[in-house]
């Protein structure tokens, strides 16, 4: 029947039981022990099979622990030259019970699996073990060790080579002075070699290490046995204080013993554990403390929280320990919050910054900021998130953020420029502001107004008097120019109030509304009233120009007639001729006026007929220049005229040829009140035939010639020189429909060319 | 009988007026532009001015003015011709010292009554009784 202790307890029974839960506890700590040891540990029972075997044995030998176990030792590592000892050692001791090597420090060589011998250190000691003994051995590889001191002793200068290359410290010291230090012990010691060699190693020991320096020193020279490896502190020239990781030999030297040291600084390392133990505590009360929630996520686990992590989350602390609160994350947030999980794991780059919402059992949705980082815990990768609760922070940036929007939305739509400026730069402005200019808002803000103005000048002029009105009455209104990108220039109308009153210094808010439609209607305007005045005056001197053309033959008619009707007795038979044929001259003038009034009237309501035919021009040029000379009888000046080679025969108006060249002859002669040379030159040009009236009148003045060609228009220079100002209008007009060209260079003062440019035979249908 | 002076660059209407005069009974002066003319009123100091207005280099404005510039000419009386039928043209020609004015086209018979009145002060005195 079975033994149900837990139904009847026996005392012994529970006794044995945990003798036998304590040995196992121990044996399973000494395994431990041996597992992590640095040295192989070995163990073989009396027939010299190995029993034992640990990783660091499996490492240095190069056999596993199954390789090895059962396995003859001396077979395995032993070198044939110390096997016969070794198994009489063992036999001896089997025999004799006298310990020939046991508890004491031995150096002899092993084999290794790969075949090689290495310099190895022994301890051995005996056990028992189920009623017989067995031998346990700690082996230390001292192969860098025993390759230094032989270097020693084999050569005083290669040795130095090899010992000044060793990564630690190395001193001998005889009698407690230092004979030798090697290079890297003054790298360590931070010491030159010289207050090093043939000084005591108490000048560089800390002073509370002294007593324990000098007692080993005692224990060396009496032949006690010495630790091995020990840790001392030392002292820079500097003050500070280093530990040092010490391992001493005794080694012959000069006929005498010394002690041969190795030492390393292993202060980091050391300060490093004692920051660990000494803090563990300290963090754990910050920890818990901490306005934040903190959590340490191992794979899917969380292995640490601290209080205020399911304080924040809303949940008892054993419930988010077991779950977490990954099922209370937003829907609409598990998705970041898996992929960012799963490419941190995989080693990408991820923010590590970041908000998330939290969506509460009651509905309330909670805001998270969440910072994560990688960190080992207990020994693994682990995620420690650390976060805290910005619903409020949130809520008040999502309001903010909502009246900004709405704020924006409303200015951008607004169909005036809206523009924030503090020191007279763009703050902020609007969408209609940056189309209004042709810059982009980006362009435009927290730069200087200036680049909208029309010019740097004008910024700086109107800056004070803005400045001066914002300041006095808070707001100020203006009219102004602004240049856009693109350098046009527009208007506008604008107006500034200051953010706080009566401070400019505050911020302007300006508003810009563009008038350049306004502005152009009124220029428009003002233009076309500008040329109503300029056409009335043009009339009126019409007017009185075609009056005073009317009344001036009529008047020889009408004196005429009275001669003739009171005189004619006592008027010999050619003076009454002479009369008789002023009549009929002045009604020939008059007829002439009349026609070009008519032809005027024609033109403007562009009736003027275009009926090209065969044209012998030299026969019409030399008529017009007759015609011409005939209506000025008394013109001072000299008429030349001259045809260049081929000119003959063509297809023109020559209803129009004689408008064009009449008026341009008789021009030329009416124009040059004091002669000169009338010349006309009519040429062929390529298959174009040039006309040019040149002549050494008045000529124009320059800024007048654009105006030469339209109805009414008479130069400012004409005096009293009679003139309807139809004559040119009906020039341009003729030459137009030739589809020909006419140009004028003047000079006032010094006389006039114009040039028509005509092509024969190709005329334009009308 | 007076020693007259007409200036106007019109061919046909001076010679129609030299005509007239010369068959009214008076000695006639002629000038056919306003330079002309004054050198004429200063040179032979007509009794009577009959001058056009508008002429080229010299309107019939500016002979006056020359002409009114010097006492000794001043006294004698000038009549304008005008083409121009704009009342208030010929008002300045008043306001500026003529003496009367004539609108061309001019009847004879007119002009005759305004040189009998303007030359009033040369007609030989009705004898003292």
């Amino acid at each position: 029947m079975p033994i149900a202790p837990d139904q009847h307890p026996d005392p012994s029974l529970t006794r044995l039981q945990e003798t036998v839960e304590r040995l196992q506890a121990r044996e399973s700590h000494l395994l431990n022990l041996l597992g992590l040891a640095r040295d192989a540990v070995v163990a073989m029972d009396t027939e010299g099979l190995v029993t034992d075997w640990n990783p660091a044995a499996e490492k240095m030998l190069g056999y596993t622990r199954d390789e090895a176990i059962g396995v003859q030792l001396s077979a395995l590592i032993v070198p044939e030259t110390h096997r016969s000892a070794h198994e009489s050692g063992l036999k001896r001791f089997l025999e004799t019970r006298q310990p020939s090597m046991l508890n004491q420090l031995i150096e002899v060589e092993a084999h290794t699996k790969d075949g090689k011998l290495i310099a190895v250190e022994l301890a051995v000691w005996s056990f028992p073990s189920g009623g017989s003994l067995g031998f346990g051995a700690f082996i230390r590889d001292i192969s860098e060790r025993r390759a230094a001191q032989e270097a020693i002793k084999l050569s005083e200068d290669f040795n130095r080579l090899v010992v000044e290359h060793l990564g630690e410290g190395m001193c001998i010291n005889q009698n407690g002075i230092v004979l030798y230090a090697n290079r890297m012990a003054t790298v360590i010691l931070r010491r030159p070699v010289e207050s090093i060699v043939g000084h005591t190693i108490l000048t560089w020991v800390h002073p509370d290490d002294h007593a324990y320096v000098t007692e080993l020193r005692r224990k060396g020279r009496d032949g006690e046995a010495i630790p091995e490896r020990f840790e001392i502190r030392c002292l820079h020239m500097t003050g500070a204080e280093r530990w040092l990781e010490v391992h001493a030999s005794v080694i012959p030297w000069k006929g005498q013993t010394a002690t041969m040291t190795f030492f390393s600084d292993i202060t980091d390392r050391k300060s490093m554990i004692d920051t660990l133990h000494r803090s563990e505590e300290r963090y754990r009360l910050v920890i818990e403390n901490v306005g934040e929630g903190m959590i340490v996520l191992q794979g899917e686990h969380i292995v640490f929280a601290n209080a205020r992590a399911a304080e924040i989350a809303r949940m008892p602390h054993d419930e988010f320990l077991s779950v977490g609160f990954l099922h209370r994350v937003h829907p609409d947030d598990h998705a970041i919050i898996q992929d960012r999980r799963r490419r941190r794991l995989a080693g990408e780059e991820v923010i590590n910054h970041y908000q998330i919402r939290l969506l509460q059992p009651d509905g309330e949705i909670q805001w998270l900021e969440i910072g994560v980082t990688v960190v080992p815990w207990e020994g693994q990768p682990a995620t420690l998130t650390f976060y805290s609760d910005i619903t409020d922070r949130k809520t008040l940036e999502e309001e903010l953020h909502n009246t900004s929007y709405e704020r924006e939305a409303i200015l951008n739509s607004a169909l005036v420029g809206i523009v924030l400026s503090r020191n007279r730069e763009h703050e902020w402005v609007n969408d209609k502001f940056a189309e209004m200019v042709g810059y982009s808002r980006e362009e435009l803000i927290g730069k200087p107004s200036k680049m909208v103005h029309a010019s740097e000048a004008e910024w700086h002029a109107v800056g004070p008097q803005t400045r001066q009105a914002l300041a006095n009455q808070s707001t100020y209104t203006a009219e102004r120019q602004l240049k856009r990108k693109n350098g046009d220039f527009f208007w506008v109308h604008l107006a500034g109030r200051c953010v706080r009153p009566l401070d400019p210094d505050s911020g302007v808010i300006w508003t810009f509304l563009d008038i350049t439609e306004r502005k152009q209607a009124e220029q428009e305007i003002r233009d076309a009233l500008d040329r109503q005045k300029e056409l009335n005056e043009l009339r009126s001197r019409f007017v009185a120009m075609t009056s005073h053309e009317f009344r001036t033959p009529l008047a020889t008619i009408l004196s005429s007639a009275e001669l003739l009707k009171y005189y004619s007795d006592r008027m010999a038979a050619h003076e009454k001729a002479e009369v008789i044929q002023s009549i009929e001259s002045s009604v020939q003038r008059m007829t002439r006026m009349l026609d070009r009034v008519l032809l005027i009237g024609k033109v403007e309501a562009q009736m003027l007929e275009f009926k090209p035919d065969r044209v012998d021009l030299v026969a019409l040029c030399l008529a017009l220049v007759e015609e011409a000379r005939n209506q000025l009888p008394e013109t001072p000046c000299a008429l030349r005229t001259e045809f260049g080679e081929g000119v003959g025969w063509g297809i023109y108006d020559e209803k129009l040829l004689g408008h064009i060249f009449g008026n341009l002859l008789s021009n030329a002669m009416k124009y040059s009140p004091q002669g000169g040379d009338v010349c006309f030159n009519v040429y062929h040009q390529g298959l174009e035939t040039v006309f040019e009236v040149t002549d050494q009148g008045i000529g124009i003045p320059k800024d007048e010639i654009a105006h030469l060609f339209e109805s009414f228009h008479r130069s400012s220079n004409v005096g009293n020189i009679q003139g309807t100002g139809l004559g040119l209008a009906i020039v341009k007009n003729s030459v137009d429909l030739h589809g020909g060209r006419i140009t004028v260079e003047s000079e006032a003062g010094k006389g006039t060319c114009f040039r028509v440019t005509l092509t024969p035979g190709t005329p334009p249908t009308v | 009988m007076a020693r007259i002076l007409v200036i106007d660059d019109e061919a046909p209407i001076r010679q129609n007026l030299v005509r007239f005069l010369v068959l009214e009974g008076h000695e006639v002066l002629q000038a056919a532009d306003g330079h002309l003319g004054l050198e004429a009123i200063r040179t032979q100091k007509p009794d009577f001015i009959l001058c056009d207005v508008m002429m080229p280099h010299m309107d019939g404005f500016e002979v006056l003015a020359a002409t009114h510039a010097d006492p000794a000419l001043r006294g004698i009386p000038f009549v304008f011709l005008s083409a121009s039928a704009e009342p208030e043209k010929l008002e300045a020609a008043l306001q500026q010292g003529a003496t009367g004015y004539v609108t061309k086209p001019f009847n004879l018979a007119n002009l005759r009554q305004l040189l009998a009145t303007q030359l009033a002060h040369l007609a030989p005195q009705p004898p003292a009784v």
